[in-house]
């Protein structure tokens, strides 16, 4: 299978979840599938482009260049795809970062209703924590497994790509 | 040292001169001590999406806190940075140069003209953001003058390491590198085979774009009686390989209709000191191949073609004279990363 694994991207800042991406696709491809990263560009500093951005992250064609999409973070998982499994990072302090740059509750709710569209052709929800499980359930009315990302090279990533791929 | 953010489209698995020279530059640019980072966007050129997706690359939020955007493959210059510099490899030909013509790729109807009107008022507004815009060859600048009324300067693009390339001897067989696709004409140079006299053969190189065009070359090969004459690598070979193939070829061959710059293998060749035979009608290896004077320039014939192998096969001679020549035109022309570093970010 072609698997893209798709994140944000802020030139120049490197974080846990960069890793864990370039972990991830290596661990695809050992089972031999076709795997890249797909960086969705992404800035916190520009609050008021942000809902137009969220927007038109659904306008990038992915479709046909892959048969799955693995998406680790919002607001890169709203890309749009038939086959598509949510593991996600971070969520609720993707919503407080959001808070703290004084960002309007009312955009923040537009964002909100954004994921509530887009969580709708998902096929699988994995998230890593309790608190992002609960937002998921409290603001998208969703139930999700808690699949932690292995820290090492460990043999428990073999049950992570298992649950990931459709 | 600079934040230089390098952002071009590409299509996911598929290798080619727009990957390279992304690639490439970015290596350059980190050995030069920059700092770099590639954002990469999937993109699919079918008219019918293609408003939308340029709308995403048109809203993707990049940080001011980059010292230079460097856009390559379009539509990546649609991203906006205060610091946006445009190194232009081609136009969406479908909507410029071949509209009009069967490669046209956009409908010519009401909403096809849309798409394609809308797509040049894109391209135009991006254009006067840049604070410059390079071309890749003078083909593509003066596609950029026609169509966009936009003054660019050529900025050739090098080879990642041409001190690899060298020569070994001139060999029987004639080298294609390239990606097969129909516009490479792979096909005319299998059929000019037919027409040959001599015992020269062809080693075409790359990957097909799909099952059905590796299907019609291996029959074309078949049918007449090419066999032992015409081999197909349907793979991305290694660059040990092409400099190893390069550096036994007899020439090198490279085809393309309408090409937008003299094109990687023509470079390569030069560097191991081998002459090029390309087509009167192949647009930006002309700029580099002049006939009898580093390469031959053919009509888009097979019979004429033939001709130009033969001719390499029976003058080996001629063939270490065209290629040395080829060699000393790149040394005249300053096709080096460093003049490229330098002007993308003076």
């Amino acid at each position: 299978m072609r698997i893209a694994v798709v994140k944000n991207f802020i030139p120049f800042q490197k974080d846990c979840i960069d890793e864990l991406a370039r972990k991830l696709v290596n661990k695809i491809s050992q089972f031999g599938h076709q795997t890249e990263i797909i960086h969705i560009p992404f800035d916190w500093t520009d609050s008021k482009a942000l809902i137009d951005h969220v927007k038109s992250i659904r306008l990038l064609h992915l479709q046909c260049f892959f048969d799955q999409i693995i998406a680790l973070e919002i607001p890169a998982c709203f890309v749009d795809h038939s086959s598509k499994t949510w593991w996600l990072m971070n969520t609720s302090s993707f919503f407080q970062e959001l808070e703290k740059k004084n960002l309007k509750p009312r955009m923040i709710d537009k964002v909100i209703h954004f994921g509530a569209r887009s969580i709708a052709d998902v096929s699988a929800i994995y998230t890593s924590s309790i608190k992002d499980r609960e937002f998921i359930q409290r603001h998208w009315k969703k139930d999700c497994e808690i699949l932690s990302h292995p820290l090492s090279e460990h043999k428990c990533w073999d049950k992570v790509i298992e649950k990931l791929i459709c | 040292m600079m934040k230089i953010l390098i952002g071009s489209t590409y299509v996911p698995y598929v290798r080619g001169g727009a990957t390279f020279i992304a690639d490439w530059l970015k290596a350059k640019l980190e050995e030069y001590g920059h700092q770099t980072e590639m954002l990469k966007i999937p993109f699919l050129s079918y008219y019918p999406t293609m408003l939308q997706q340029m709308k995403a690359i048109r809203s993707f939020p990049i940080s001011e806190n980059i010292d230079r955007f460097i856009a390559i493959r379009p539509p990546s210059y649609l991203v906006k940075h205060p610091q946006k510099v445009i190194w232009f490899i081609h136009h969406h030909r479908g909507a410029y140069d071949f509209w009009g013509t069967r490669y046209q790729d956009i409908p010519n109807t009401d909403s096809g003209r849309n798409i394609r009107n809308r797509m040049i008022e894109a391209d135009n507004l991006a254009f006067s953001e840049a604070k410059k815009i390079f071309a890749n060859s003078h083909t593509v600048k003066n596609r950029l003058k026609t169509f966009n009324h936009i003054d660019a300067e050529v900025l050739y693009p090098p080879l990642y390491d041409p001190d690899a390339f060298y020569c070994d001897k001139y060999g029987d067989f004639l080298f294609y590198p390239s990606r097969i696709v129909h516009h490479k004409r792979q096909q005319l140079a299998i059929k000019a085979m037919k027409y040959t006299r001599s015992g020269v053969k062809l080693i075409i190189a790359g990957k097909t774009e799909s099952k059905e065009m590796a299907f019609l070359l291996e029959q074309m090969i078949e049918k007449n009686g090419l066999a032992n004459k015409v081999w197909i690598l349907n793979r991305w070979i290694t660059e040990q390989e092409k400099i190893a193939l390069m550096a036994k070829a007899l020439s090198c061959l490279y085809i393309p209709y309408q090409e937008d710059s003299y094109g990687y293998p023509s470079l390569e060749a030069y560097y191991s000191r081998k002459p090029v035979i390309t087509c009167t009608d192949s647009g930006g290896t002309l700029e580099l191949i002049e006939h009898e004077e580093n390469g031959l320039v053919s009509q888009p014939d097979p019979k004429e073609l033939a001709k130009c192998f033969d001719r390499l096969y029976f003058s080996r001679k001629l063939a270490k004279k065209l290629g040395e020549a080829g060699y000393e035109k790149l040394k005249s022309m300053d096709i080096s990363w460093n003049h490229v570093v330098r002007r993308l970010l003076s």
